[in-house]
Parts: structure tokens; C-alpha cells; sequence
């Protein structure tokens, strides 16, 4: 209960200012302003998502897209009307064709199947350290891909699917974001969180500790993957058109970028680092158009915003390999700053004293 | 192996630790060969043996790190299978490494909190909780209990392994090179804190040291090893003055 509190006033202050920003985009923003700031929101979950277990297990992995990708398939297929689901996959196999649920259902549904999904994988995945374990994520986005482009009948392939009902919006995704900063922090500080925090930081004597790392990253997976696929729901009801090419590098590497950028060990640093980037990516995407700048027209630059985002992830593993919070959250920077003002205040007194 | 040194053995294989004729092999090298070893609860038992004698094999045999080729671990009368380093520290053997490996990011209360939950997930019977303040406390870790392990001092940070170690209210508790860049004023106060330890928690203790006058003065009873096997064993008395250990460990530099 104590923990339940503590998380709730740790988690409040990150949650309170992306509340007001969103919101004051929302009511006073244009059309294509808040499809950014959708995009932000979901980019959000994604990414604090993937921290959750690769901040607190240490493990990168690169395979976390795949989970939005199951569960945004998922509700495609689930909650496409029959008659648009009959043109574009005729064929669906297990009798897919003829199901229709309404969204809540289906998004329940998606979540389920994405965290037995996750659990499976997971089974394989906690057996393996190092880079082995790493590769291993890599192949799961892969497989993801091909299936997602190969099985035809079920997912209609490199071809996009359409006519998903657009049920969310931005408010849903301010949520969805609020509810997983909790998660994330509430796991981060809980007594898993903090012996597989220390497992990542020295295998053998947290293991000498008695900490059962195999059963911890199982279950830091298997969460991660809950809130990804929350990501992947906010992403199929939005756009209501998803195809395979939105769950692979191109957004592995976005969010990625987001984690490396903030630091991945924190949820705050998360939350900046998607921040920046999303500013960032936005600005490049600007600049890759050309535009006209003081009367002057630049010259258009494509590919500008994958530069920026490998730029970003060089210059991030070069000079500050911790991101920018490294170890931190909010409530610690403010309370070092707190104690370091006291030292100081301390201080100056004793000299005016002398 | 002292006949004496084996018929004490023989009558204390129920309290604590028992090591039974344990063997290691690397390949064909013997890292370590028959090792019978005992530390009674409460009981504070000295390793030594030059370098390479195979104490660290030793310990990691006993806590699980690396299985024995041969011979048998006990705790309490119960053979631990020796599986994993996990199992042994719940069974209750705790230890401190030789190259310090603190969680170095976290805390100096969270580095005594992962033992600590370790132990409360376990809930043994008959055993208090541990609280984690208070060992910090007998440590002299308080003041600094906010700090990241990883900005104390050297001898700070071996003393937050031990203080980790207890966290898991352990039966034993394998002692590494606990005095290991520590000055002479650290090292003997480190003395008076491991007896400390025994008495309030109520442990056996194993210490592997190279510094003679901390093991002469901290141990009950020491073993000495040398190639991997047990050459002596006795009281610290008995076994400074015995012929053996003169020539291999203290060697030329005690009889100059």
C-alpha cells in the first residue's frame, strides 16, 4: 500500500505536465498538432514500455515492436467490419472472417493474446544473456515481420488493412500514457524491480543473493510486453489502417532512440528522451521537405530524419552511454538539488558564523 | 588431514557447514582435492594458503558458483546438492567476493535490500527478520546508507558486501578477503566488527584472508591449504608453529 503511494506521488509530476500539455493541445491546436501529439502519447507507451524491462534487466531488446504489431493485428482483425473484412481477407482462416467484436471486447482480447505471446517468447528469452539474448529479441521482430507479411489470408500481407473503427483519440492516449508511467515506476521501485535491477549490474552477486534472475526478467518481459501492446492498440484505432511495415526498424529504432536518448534506465529519462526526439524527428521532417526559411529556400534533404535519429543514438553511445537522467528519476534530481541548497545554505551560515 | 582436526569434523556435521572430501577438477588440474572442512554455528574458522592454493575455488564450490567434481556440501546436516548459486543462498550460506562486485548504481541501502528480499520471500522459520538499519548501523554504514555503493571508499565497500551478506540472515557466511586494501587501523577494526557479527547474529563464519595477524587474531580455527589440498588445520596456535605451513606459506620470510 505504502508503495502504491509512494509510486502515485513519484509518478504525479510527469504525469500532471504531458496531462496539461496534452490537453491544451487538444482544445487549441490544429488538426495536424494533435495528430503529433497522438503520435507522441503513443510513441510514449511504446517506449516507456520497452523500459520496463530493458532498463531494470539491462537486456536490450529489439524485438519489442512485434508486441504492437500482434496486438494492432489483433484488433484489425477483430473489429474490421464483415463486409470490408470479406474483400480484404476472404480467406481468413479459424473462421476469422465472420467474427466481428466491438473494440472493447477486441482490445481485450489483443491484450491477452499479445501477453501470451510475450509469455512464450519469454520462456526463451530469460534463458539467454548477453549478446546472445539480444540477437535472440532481433529474431522475434524478424519472425513477427514475415508472418505479419507472409500470412496473407490472416493479415492480408505487405498490403495495408483497412476500415478498423477509429475509436481513440487523444485523450485515450494521454491515459493510456499516464497508466503505463505508473506501471513503470510502480515495477521499477518494487522488490522484483530492484533485485533485477541489481542483477543487471552484477549478475553473479545478485545471484549469490538468492535473486531468481530467469523468473524476474520472465516476468519483466511479460509486462513490457503488456504495455507495448497497449501501444499498438492506440496505433491500429487511430489510424484504422496498419500494415507490417509499422512494426519494424524504421519504429524499432525510433523507439529505440527515444530510450537511449532519455536513458534507459529511468522512466523519467524515457519520458524526456521521447520528448526530444519527437521534437527533434518533427523539426527533421520539416527540414527533409525544404522549406522556405527567411526567403530562402532549403534544399530538400531525404532521409534527414533517419539521419537524426542515428545521429542521435552515435552521438548518445559516444559521449553519455547513461542518456541524459542516467540513473535518475525526477524525484531524485529534485531532491539531490533540494539537498544540495541545504549543504549550501548549511554552509554559508557556518562561515558566517566564523 | 590431522587425525584429530577429523574426528572434531566427524562430530560436527550437524550444526554448520560441512564440507565432505571435496574435489575440483579443471581438466586434468586439481584446483581443489579432498577438502573436508567444518564451521560450526557461531564458530569463527580462518582459511589461508598462498596464492593459487585454491581457497576462492573453495568458496565458490561451497556457495554453489561451481559444482564439485567429487565430495559433498552440508549445512545443518543437510547435503545442499550444491546446484546454483541460488539455491545456496537461500539454503542460508551467504558470502562477500574478492573483487568486490557491489550493485554499484544502486544505493547503499538498496544493495542490502535485494539480500533482505531474498530472505523475506523465503520467511524461515525460527529466524528474525534481519532489519536492514540495524545491520547498516553495526556497520558504521548509516551515514552514508543514500550513497551509490559505487562512489564509497574502498574499505566502505567492502563492508556494504558484508552487510549484504547478513541481509540474508545466513548460517554461514564466507568471508573473501575481507581486509583486502584495507589499512592496519581498517583491518583491525574489521576484527572486532566480525566477531561483532558472530555474536549478534549468531553465524558461522568462514574467512579467507592473506593478511597473517588478522587471521592469527580473528579465527578459531584455521585451515591452511596449499596445491588445492588441506595441509594443517588447528588452532591459529598450533598452526603458526607447525613445521609444514612454516615452509609452504610463511615460508623463508618467518624463519629469516
Amino acid at each position: 500500500m505504502n508503495h502504491l503511494l509512494r509510486t502515485a506521488r513519484n509518478s504525479a509530476l510527469p504525469i500532471i505536465v504531458l496531462t496539461a500539455v496534452g490537453t491544451l493541445i487538444y482544445f487549441f491546436a490544429e488538426a495536424y498538432q494533435v495528430r503529433i501529439a497522438y503520435a507522441f502519447f503513443m510513441n510514449l507507451v511504446v517506449a516507456i514500455g520497452l523500459q520496463v524491462f530493458m532498463g531494470n534487466s539491462g537486456v536490450v531488446s529489439f524485438g519489442h515492436v512485434s508486441f504492437m504489431g500482434v496486438s494492432a493485428y489483433v484488433v484489425a482483425i477483430l473489429t474490421i467490419p464483415l463486409a470490408l473484412k470479406k474483400t480484404q481477407i476472404p480467406d481468413a482462416p479459424f473462421g476469422l472472417g465472420f467474427v466481428q467484436f466491438d473494440v472493447v471486447t477486441a482490445i481485450l482480447i489483443a491484450l491477452a493474446v499479445t501477453v501470451a505471446f510475450a509469455w512464450v517468447s519469454g520462456l526463451l528469452i530469460k534463458r539467454v544473456s548477453g549478446a546472445a539474448g539480444e540477437i535472440l529479441t532481433l529474431a522475434v521482430l524478424v519472425i513477427c515481420y514475415v508472418v505479419f507479411n507472409a500470412w496473407i489470408d490472416l493479415t492480408r500481407g505487405p498490403r495495408s488493412l483497412y476500415g478498423i473503427p477509429i475509436a481513440s483519440s487523444l485523450p485515450w492516449a494521454m491515459l493510456a500514457s499516464a497508466f503505463v508511467i505508473f506501471v513503470a515506476k510502480f515495477f521499477r521501485d518494487s522488490e522484483d524491480g530492484l533485485q533485477l535491477r541489481a542483477s543487471s549490474e552484477n549478475m553473479l552477486a545478485a545471484r549469490s543473493m538468492g535473486v531468481r534472475v530467469e523468473r524476474l526478467r520472465l516476468k519483466a518481459w511479460v509486462l513490457s510486453g503488456f504495455l507495448v501492446a497497449i501501444g499498438g492498440v492506440l496505433h491500429a484505432t487511430y489510424l484504422g489502417t496498419i500494415g507490417p511495415n509499422s512494426y519494424y526498424f524504421t519504429q524499432t529504432f525510433l523507439i529505440m532512440a527515444m530510450v537511449i536518448l532519455g536513458g534507459m534506465r529511468s522512466v523519467s529519462g524515457v519520458i524526456v528522451g521521447t520528448a526530444l526526439i519527437s521534437v527533434g524527428s518533427e523539426l527533421a521532417r520539416t527540414l527533409e521537405n525544404g522549406p522556405m526559411v527567411f526567403g530562402t529556400k532549403l534544399p530538400t534533404m531525404f532521409g534527414l530524419t533517419g539521419f537524426f535519429l542515428g545521429a542521435v543514438i552515435v552521438l548518445c553511445m559516444t559521449l553519455r552511454r547513461d542518456g541524459i537522467m542516467g540513473d535518475d528519476e525526477f524525484e531524485d534530481v529534485l531532491r539531490n538539488r533540494r539537498a544540495s541548497k541545504a549543504a549550501k545554505a548549511a554552509a554559508d551560515t557556518a562561515a558566517q558564523a566564523v | 588431514m590431522d587425525v584429530a582436526a577429523s574426528t572434531a569434523v566427524a562430530a560436527n556435521r550437524g550444526s554448520g557447514l560441512f564440507v565432505d572430501n571435496v574435489t575440483k577438477q579443471f581438466g586434468g588440474v586439481y584446483a581443489v582435492r579432498d577438502v573436508t572442512l567444518s564451521c560450526e554455528v557461531g564458530q569463527i574458522v580462518g582459511l589461508i594458503g598462498p596464492n593459487g592454493a585454491g581457497k576462492t575455488t573453495l568458496m565458490n564450490l561451497i556457495s554453489g558458483t561451481l559444482t564439485p567434481t567429487s565430495g559433498n556440501v552440508y549445512l545443518g546436516g543437510q547435503p545442499l546438492g550444491a546446484t546454483s548459486p541460488e539455491t545456496c543462498a537461500e539454503a542460508g550460506i551467504a558470502r562477500t567476493f574478492q573483487n568486490i562486485r557491489l550493485f554499484k548504481r544502486l544505493t547503499v541501502r538498496e544493495n542490502v535490500e535485494v539480500a533482505s528480499i531474498t530472505f523475506r520471500r523465503l520467511k524461515r522459520e525460527g529466524i528474525e527478520v534481519p532489519n536492514v538499519d540495524e545491520i547498516l548501523d553495526l556497520l558504521g554504514l548509516s551515514a552514508m546508507a543514500d550513497l551509490k555503493a559505487g562512489h564509497l571508499p574502498y574499505g566502505h565497500q567492502r563492508r556494504v558486501e558484508i552487510a549484504r551478506a547478513l541481509a540474508l540472515a545466513p548460517r554461514v557466511i564466507l568471508l573473501d578477503e575481507p581486509a583486502a586494501g584495507m589499512n592496519e587501523q581498517e583491518s583491525h577494526a574489521l576484527i572486532s566488527s566480525v566477531r561483532m557479527i558472530r555474536d549478534r547474529f549468531g553465524c558461522g563464519i568462514v574467512v579467507i584472508e592473506h593478511d597473517l595477524k588478522f587471521i592469527m587474531e580473528v579465527s578459531e580455527l584455521l585451515y591452511v591449504m596449499h596445491l588445492g589440498a588441506v595441509i594443517v588445520s588447528g588452532p591459529p596456535e598450533e598452526v603458526r608453529h607447525d613445521e609444514r605451513v612454516i615452509e609452504v606459506y610463511l615460508g623463508r620470510k618467518a624463519r629469516k
